[in-house]
């Protein structure tokens, strides 16, 4: 486990009686960027949002920096841990969202410097020296009292992204980062993404934009109902798909690629 | 417990009282609310500003000034008023401009494509408004209806204040005479927590059966 | 024909204007007060233990389905007859304003609390916060802009509420009426300066709400 910023082992996760997760195994080594791509509803999305546990999960185990997530172990089962001890772990974590979530009621500033002085604790003029360079560095140095709606929809998750790294996570958590953007945001946002990726961070995308997984991704993994079917470096994976199913996935791409 | 049977006829009076100040500033109310109603939504623009400055000006002013002006006003101008009759009027007008609001928020949620289709397959006016709209408004003008109902019968205790003998009054009296203050005071508010309860239930029947949308 | 003399108004009329600016205060204060009280019971119904819900139900109907007038004469009457009488007329009147308006309020704040976006508390957890930093950086600021017009009405709503207050002698604007014409019987002079008064107050306060609402309410 040494060396691995996270460990899934044996993944369930149940929504009712439907089972979403059902056995995901992933260990993701320190500046690995893993690249999730599947069919929607294969479970991607909520692999990644139990990783920093925004949802349960009911079986297996999922391990953070060797850290295990949610839960404390008591005689073999889970037992939940409380709401601060959770929150605690989740500074570690950084989240970005398909809808960006922004606050909107703060200024661009000051979204990203609300984790730093609530959860992080630095004092105010040092938070707000490190968002400001933050910000700088997702290149909106000039909208720093900018409030999202004044945003275009690029630069609200530019800003969301400083948010989330400013924190100086453990590992970042891209949900469909660009989904929701109009065609010609999207590259700045990638721009973004790669950079994060070349100093080192560790990151996990789930993206459906293939030229980005296969530009910038070390291992692209394939997931299908639940579970994942087949992973490796991109070069094979887009090249030389072992299974039926990332074949007749990747057929709807072929245009794109 | 026996001193509240003592007192039993005197607040079965008050009740009495209460509810027919109630029931006539409902139905003045309604009928004035209904015509304003109509005003600001189809009348010629003369009407619509009279109709619009009523409903406006009855949005700020508190009913109690209402009453006494009315009470009070009335016979320095000539016209005697008793008590009951005041407060009835002065509720019944405001009653009538929240009715009037009600009715032309209840018309003009109907989006505007019923009237079009309407008028496609040939109503005219009166036909429309009847087949079309007020089914539909309906649904949304009887809850606010019976919100209104509610507030009404709450707004009947402001005649004690002219001292008017409602339900307010007989156990103001009734404390000022026993001193069981509190014993009293739950009496008035279960009473008209029933009253209120029973009316806000019945407006859900009512809405249950009517709601198309 | 009625003969208007204004005068005996306008002589009074600093009384008016004292009585005016103290149903503006009492409602600030009602409103302040009931909306501490209608948070808490807003949360408390949103997220606590049932019988805080059914106690927070019970308080919402009753309070909302008796006579305020009622609700005015159990606390100034009826407290001090069970030993409590530390209340004067006019706080009496505040306190008992205060539970009338926390009632609506309670609502109000329910709504706006289950209004406010579920992606923005996720974003708060993403980032860290627990769960009274949720509460405090993203559910309450977010909540009160929503709420920002339904508030607005609701003090509105106060402040006419506040001519009952005349009925325990409170020397606001309705009961500086009734004292004008005890001594001097102008009623028809009186009353339409009074009514325009509460008019023109009611009127400019929206204005004013208006304009908050330009600089803070949020279009869901």
């Amino acid at each position: 486990m040494t060396g691995k910023v996270v460990v899934i082992q044996g993944l369930v996760k149940r929504f009712g009686a439907q089972e979403i997760l059902c056995g995901v195994d992933l260990e993701v080594p320190k500046g690995e960027v893993v690249v999730i791509v599947g069919p929607s509803g294969s479970g991607k999305t909520t692999l990644l949002r139990c990783i920093n546990f925004l949802e349960e999960y009911q079986g297996g185990r999922i391990h953070v920096d060797g850290q295990l997530v949610g839960y404390r172990e008591s005689g073999g089962r889970l037992v939940r841990l409380p709401d601060s001890v959770i929150a605690g772990m989740r500074a570690d974590v950084g989240m970005v969202f398909q809808s960006f979530n922004l606050f909107p009621h703060m200024t661009a500033l000051g979204n990203v410097m609300l984790g730093l002085t609530r959860v992080r604790k630095l004092p105010p003029h040092e938070a707000e020296e490190r968002a400001t360079s933050w910000l700088e560095r997702v290149g909106l140095e000039d909208k720093l009292q900018a409030y999202p709606a004044q945003l275009s929809g690029g630069q609200q998750q530019r800003v969301a992204i400083a948010r989330a790294v400013a924190m100086e996570p453990k590992v970042m958590l891209f949900d469909e980062a660009t989904s929701a953007l109009d065609p010609e945001l999207v590259g700045e946002v990638l721009g973004v993404m790669e950079n994060l990726a070349h100093s080192g961070m560790t990151m996990l995308v789930v993206t459906h934009e293939m030229r980005f997984a296969r530009g910038v991704g070390h291992r692209i993994v394939f997931m299908d109902k639940g579970v994942i079917v087949e992973q490796g470096a991109p070069r094979q994976i887009f090249e030389q798909p072992q299974s039926e199913r990332l074949t007749a996935f990747l057929g709807h791409f072929t245009k794109t690629m | 417990m026996d001193v509240v049977i003592a007192s039993g006829p005197l607040i079965l009076r008050g009740l009495l009282v209460t509810l027919e100040v109630s029931v006539a500033v409902l139905l003045l109310g309604t009928l004035i609310g209904v015509m304003g109603g109509l005003s600001l939504l189809y009348g010629a623009w003369p009407l619509r500003l009279i109709a619009r400055v009523y409903v406006d000006t009855m949005r700020g002013i508190p009913q109690l000034v209402l009453i006494f002006a009315i009470f009070y006003g009335f016979p320095a101008l000539g016209l005697q008023v008793s008590a009951i009759v005041a407060g009835i009027l002065a509720l019944s007008v405001f009653c009538g401009a929240h009715v009037s609001e009600v009715i032309r928020g209840g018309v003009d949620s109907i989006p505007r494509g019923q009237m079009d289709a309407a008028q496609g397959i040939g109503l005219n006016f009166a036909q429309r408004l009847r087949y079309v709209m007020f089914p539909q408004a309906l649904g949304r003008i009887l809850p606010a209806w019976v919100n209104t109902a509610v507030e009404v019968v709450k707004a009947s205790s402001l005649v004690s204040l002219v001292s008017v003998v409602d339900l307010m009054m007989a156990i103001q009296q009734i404390v000022g005479r026993t001193r069981e203050a509190l014993l009293f005071y739950a009496v008035a508010a279960l009473l008209y927590f029933a009253i209120n309860y029973t009316i806000s239930a019945i407006g859900v029947r009512l809405e249950k059966r009517y709601a198309y949308t | 024909m009625y003969q208007f003399n204004w005068r005996p108004v306008f002589d009074n009329f600093d009384l008016l204007l004292k009585g005016l600016s103290l149903g503006i205060g009492i409602a600030v204060l009602a409103l302040a007060i009931g909306s501490l009280l209608g948070l808490v019971a807003a949360f408390g119904r949103a997220s606590g233990p049932r019988p805080i819900r059914l106690l927070v139900a019970g308080y919402v109907e009753g309070a909302r389905n008796i006579p305020l007038l009622l609700l005015i004469y159990f606390v100034y009457f009826g407290l001090p007859l069970i030993g409590i009488s530390v209340l004067d007329n006019l706080w009496s009147f505040v306190f008992a304003l205060a539970i009338y308006s926390g009632a609506y309020l309670t609502e109000i704040f329910r709504a706006g609390i289950e209004a406010v976006s579920k992606g923005h508390i996720e974003a708060g957890k993403a980032i860290g916060l627990n769960r009274w930093q949720r509460i405090r950086f993203v559910t309450i600021p977010l909540m009160f802009r929503i709420v920002l017009p339904s508030l607005g009405n609701t003090f509105i709503s106060l402040f006419k509420d506040t001519s009952l207050a005349s009925a325990i002698a409170v020397p606001e604007l309705t009961y500086g009426a009734i004292r004008i014409n005890v001594n001097t019987w102008r009623v028809i002079e009186v009353y339409l300066v009074v009514g325009l008064l509460y008019l023109v107050t009611c009127y400019a306060i929206a204005g004013g709400l208006r304009l908050l609402e330009r600089r803070f309410a949020m279009i869901r």
